[in-house]
């Protein structure tokens, strides 16, 4: 996937730590890692880990015994632990994956920095914001490798859309779009009612960020990537619209991300209708790219072929008269653009509807590259600034909803990677 | 009831127009290619489109034709 070390540098430069080249050095030697957390993405893990031939499982731990039983009826031969501390305490293990509920990542993170394991943790960062500072300084001064599960980072039409987008694709990014719509009450069955918040974490607020936290999180990182910049303000709305079931986090929120030189993100999520899908957009004054369907469109489009531009024209000159406003007037409703693939050949398109993940989303290779640095010690450029700005983003966006006002940056969680 | 006779001539005139609106969808094409600035390979690939914008300007023509036809005979009845 990687080709040149300026495309890396200017496109992607956590790849620069997985080139195949560096891949073909360690071929023959293996990460050692344990899974802390085997839920249901935890299990999505444990399926890529036994395809990737540098990584051995060794250990997968989890405090809830149904749970670890599955995890280990795939992988029989880890060891099932229920502690995670005694993960970190065996020397023998390089690295550990973390998929557990959004409110313990913080805190396991930290334990793992602090006994020297190189680190692979779901999204979001942390649950708050001060816990997100303190994971951010804890990497900085130690000498592990970290990873946030940002798939998009690693999803080769992720990767070739934000670089053709640098290159000048579609013009100036002049504003980013995007949503994530479901319609799925976001509810897992209960065995028993003491359980209830350990198995539906992500219905309260304590535990979960909710939408942003799972949903935003991913889609701010692919805005910021695409303007290399960082918003500095956020409005929003939130609200319990539909599933009104005790729930806590909002199961429809609308907001507007404002960078300084006046570019919006306009971010939608409604888990009761899912009409719109998934879609990342990238807007420029020469055109649009949807990242999600690793598709691009033109404002001016010359690649369609001449016979069917002049067929379009005449049939638009011959009905779209609208006699009734006069001839200036015209409704602008959504042309029918033709959409031009970033990539050649037959990509896979998560359509949002999987609480796991989709298949080769990047998730596969993300995972190839934390065992790579298990072996190697080399971090991933980028990769903790990017996971901590969008979680910072995805916490300011809640605190904008919930205290119905426009939030800015705070200046005391601004750090050097950050360009606004 | 009288029968319908379709003579040799005029098969040949329906042939001579149905070829007339290829050429004239096939000079479209070509006038597409050079008012987009397109590959000249889509006077071949966008054959399914010129057929197409053939067939249609066949059966305009027909009604075109056919109206005209019927003016006339319309004229030569009030003549009479
Ligand atoms: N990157 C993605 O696209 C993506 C997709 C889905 C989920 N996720 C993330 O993965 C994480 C897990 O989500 P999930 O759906 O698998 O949740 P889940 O509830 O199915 O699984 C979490 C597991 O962690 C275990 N756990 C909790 N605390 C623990 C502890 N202290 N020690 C050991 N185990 C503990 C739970 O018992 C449970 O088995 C979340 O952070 C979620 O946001 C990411």
């Amino acid at each position: 996937m990687a080709g040149g070390a300026a495309f890396l540098a200017s496109t992607a430069p956590w790849l620069s730590s997985c080139t195949p080249e560096k891949l073909a050095e360690v071929k023959k030697e293996k990460a050692r890692v344990a899974l802390i957390g085997s839920g249901s993405r935890g299990q999505y893990h444990i399926h890529n880990l036994m395809n990737i031939p540098h990584a051995e499982l060794v250990a997968i731990c989890d405090n809830y015994q149904v749970n670890l039983d599955a995890a280990l009826t795939i992988c029989p031969t880890a060891k099932g632990v229920k502690d995670y501390r005694e993960v970190l305490s065996d020397p023998t293990i390089d690295g550990v994956i973390i998929a557990t509920p959004l409110y313990n990542h913080a805190s396991i993170t930290l334990d793992a920095i602090s006994a020297g394991k190189h680190v692979f943790c779901e999204k979001s960062m942390a649950r708050t914001m001060d816990e997100c500072l303190a994971v951010y300084n804890s990497y900085v001064n130690h000498n592990v490798a970290l990873y946030y599960c940002m798939q998009r980072m690693y999803d080769e039409k992720y990767i070739k859309g934000i670089k053709q987008i640098k290159d000048g694709l579609i013009g100036d990014v002049v504003g980013m779009r995007c949503h994530w719509f479901r319609n799925a009450d976001w509810r897992r069955p209960v065995p028993s009612p003491e359980l209830e918040r350990q198995i539906n974490w992500r219905l309260y607020k304590e535990y979960s960020g909710g939408l942003m936290t799972e949903l935003a999180t991913h889609q701010l990182e692919v805005c910021n990537w695409a303007a290399g910049k960082i918003p500095t303000q956020v409005v929003g709305m939130g609200d319990i619209v539909y599933w009104k079931d005790g729930r806590e986090v909002y199961d429809s929120v609308s907001l507007t991300y404002r960078y300084a030189d006046g570019r919006k993100i306009n971010y939608e999520s409604l888990i009761s209708n899912k009409y719109n899908g998934m879609e990342d957009q990238i807007l420029g004054h020469n055109g649009t790219v949807d990242l999600t369907r690793g598709v691009y469109y033109l404002e001016e489009d010359n690649m369609i072929p001449g016979m069917r531009q002049l067929l379009d024209q005449i049939k638009t000159k011959a009905f779209a008269s609208i006699p009734t406003a006069g001839p200036s007037w015209k409704p602008e409703l959504k042309s029918d653009y033709v959409p031009h693939p970033l990539v050649s050949g037959g990509i896979s398109v998560n359509a949002g509807q999987s609480m796991i993940s989709a298949d080769h989303d990047g998730s596969d290779e993300i995972l190839s590259a934390f065992c790579q640095s298990c072996i190697t010690g080399e971090k991933a450029d980028d990769v903790v600034g990017e996971a901590y700005s969008s979680t910072m983003l995805c916490l300011l966006g809640n605190k904008a909803m919930e205290e119905g006002r426009m939030v800015e940056f705070p200046e005391e969680y601004k750090i050097p990677y950050m360009k606004f | 009831m009288k029968d319908i006779v379709i003579t040799g001539k005029m098969i040949k005139a329906e042939i001579l127009i149905a070829l007339g609106c290829l050429v004239f969808a096939e000079c479209l094409n070509l006038f597409a290619i050079i008012k987009y600035s397109r590959p000249v390979v889509e006077l071949v690939s966008m054959i399914g489109y010129v057929v197409i914008t053939a067939v249609l300007a066949y059966l305009i023509l027909a009604v075109i034709r056919l109206v005209v036809k019927f003016v006339l005979w319309i004229v030569n009845r009030i003549k009479k």
